[in-house]
């Protein structure tokens, strides 16, 4: 692209003015993902010594995987927790995001991902793989390189639930359960040719937060939603034509 | 030494002040005018010149936070001498950076030509304030720091191509804000 020099002296002129806060900010940066990553290999080192200890036994193969929130990099447990990244209120007003999250552990070659009630985002930051929008299953590739998991997002988008909360007549308390609580299974299948099937369940508290937990799953036959068929991915030259 | 006692230094009229300055931020801000001019030797001047309008400003001024104004100092010095000598400079790190933002605001509007330098700035700060922390700093410390995606790479704990993927959503981001506060012809 021909440089366009007084585009690019306005530009460096307004980069000029960015305020001091900002500047400061960035100057005193620590990424929170070292400490992270050091959480990570401390607990996928945890968990290879209680696989290795029960090594003798049989161990369901998804132990070593956990999920984090994107941004806070809390991580999603079995007996969950509220995840402080976003919350509703009774007019379907959202601030942050209800919850945005990654996974972490082993080698992973693909996920399959299936939401019950709402949908959900696969985003990549690396920009490597296919990426899904607003879809409710979908099969989503992750590949060997394990730090390259945070950055491979889900986002699970309540748009039933903001919908119907536009309504003025519709608190948080009165909607039904399916637009209160929701289930995204993954299928999980790991580079090593073990499988595991996991789920991540939300539930919108009275007063607008959402309660995430992260754990072990079966699938049973009144799981409909599990056997819908795969979106497509969104074509990459919509993704990545422009800009 | 804690920049308060810098600060009451340069009161005095001390030229310890200097010492402890280049002491404290020299490669902070010799980093800063690199990336920029490209030239270790123009770096070096750069800083110098920092220091010494530094010197000449305080007192009066009594900047807080130090940091972000010796930074400020330096990096007005150095994309001064950038756009005054830029034919010989090319290929910097700055240069990439506003390489990659041009190409980001290509079609910025402008009113008749005249300066819109402060309405930008200030469009790209609330833009600033709706990105999570990781996101500002990135575009912060590559945009206005010019510091390279590899160093980015070493701030985040992250690969240099995330960092360059995430770098390019943001821009994108940037563009989409900017269309939507009408700042895009």
């Amino acid at each position: 692209m021909k440089r366009n020099e007084t585009t690019r002296r306005q530009i460096s002129q307004a980069l000029n003015l960015l305020e001091e806060r900002h500047i400061q900010e960035a100057a005193g940066y620590r990424s929170s993902n070292k400490k992270a990553g050091r959480h990570r290999r401390g607990l996928a080192v945890a968990c290879f010594c209680v696989v290795a200890a029960l090594a003798l036994f049989f161990k369901p193969a998804g132990a070593a995987v956990a999920a984090y929130a994107q941004g806070t990099d809390q991580p999603l447990t079995g007996s969950g927790a509220v995840v402080h990244t976003g919350t509703i209120d009774n007019q379907g007003v959202q601030t942050g995001k209800p919850l945005m999250f990654y996974l972490s552990g082993p080698p992973i070659e693909q996920v399959r991902f299936s939401c019950k009630n709402q949908q959900i985002c696969f985003v990549d930051w690396t920009e490597t793989r296919q990426e899904f929008g607003n879809a409710q299953n979908f099969t989503a590739p992750y590949g060997p390189d394990t730090d390259e998991y945070y950055y491979l997002l889900i986002d699970w988008v309540p748009n039933r639930t903001v919908q119907a909360l536009h309504d003025p007549e519709i608190r948080i308390a009165d909607l039904p359960p399916e637009l209160r609580q929701d289930v995204i299974v993954l299928e999980i299948q790991f580079a090593d040719g073990k499988q595991a099937v996991k789920a991540v369940t939300i539930q919108l508290t009275d007063d607008g937060e959402f309660f995430a937990a992260f754990d072990d799953y079966t699938i049973t036959e009144a799981d409909d939603f599990v056997r819908r068929p795969d979106a497509a991915p969104i074509p990459r030259e919509i993704l990545y034509g422009v800009g | 030494m804690e920049d308060a006692e810098i600060i009451r230094l340069l009161f005095d009229r001390s030229e310890r002040a200097l010492a402890e300055l280049s002491h404290k931020y020299g490669s902070l801000c010799g980093a800063l005018a690199r990336n920029i001019l490209g030239s270790d030797q123009d770096a070096e001047e750069c800083v110098n010149d920092a220091w010494l309008a530094a010197w000449n400003a305080i007192p009066p001024e009594k900047p807080n936070p130090l940091q972000a104004y010796l930074c400020r100092l330096t990096r007005n010095i150095a994309v001064t001498r950038y756009h005054a000598g830029k034919a010989a400079k090319r290929n910097s790190r700055y240069d990439v950076a506003l390489d990659e933002l041009e190409g980001c605001l290509a079609g910025w509007r402008t009113v008749e030509g005249e300066l819109e330098a402060k309405e930008l700035a200030q469009a790209i700060g609330r833009f600033l304030d709706g990105l999570n922390k990781e996101q500002r700093t990135l575009f912060v410390r590559r945009y206005w720091y010019a510091d390279s995606v590899a160093e980015l790479g070493r701030v985040t704990g992250a690969g240099s191509a995330a960092v360059s993927a995430r770098l390019f959503r943001i821009r994108r981001k940037l563009k989409t804000y900017l269309e939507q506060e009408g700042m895009m012809g």
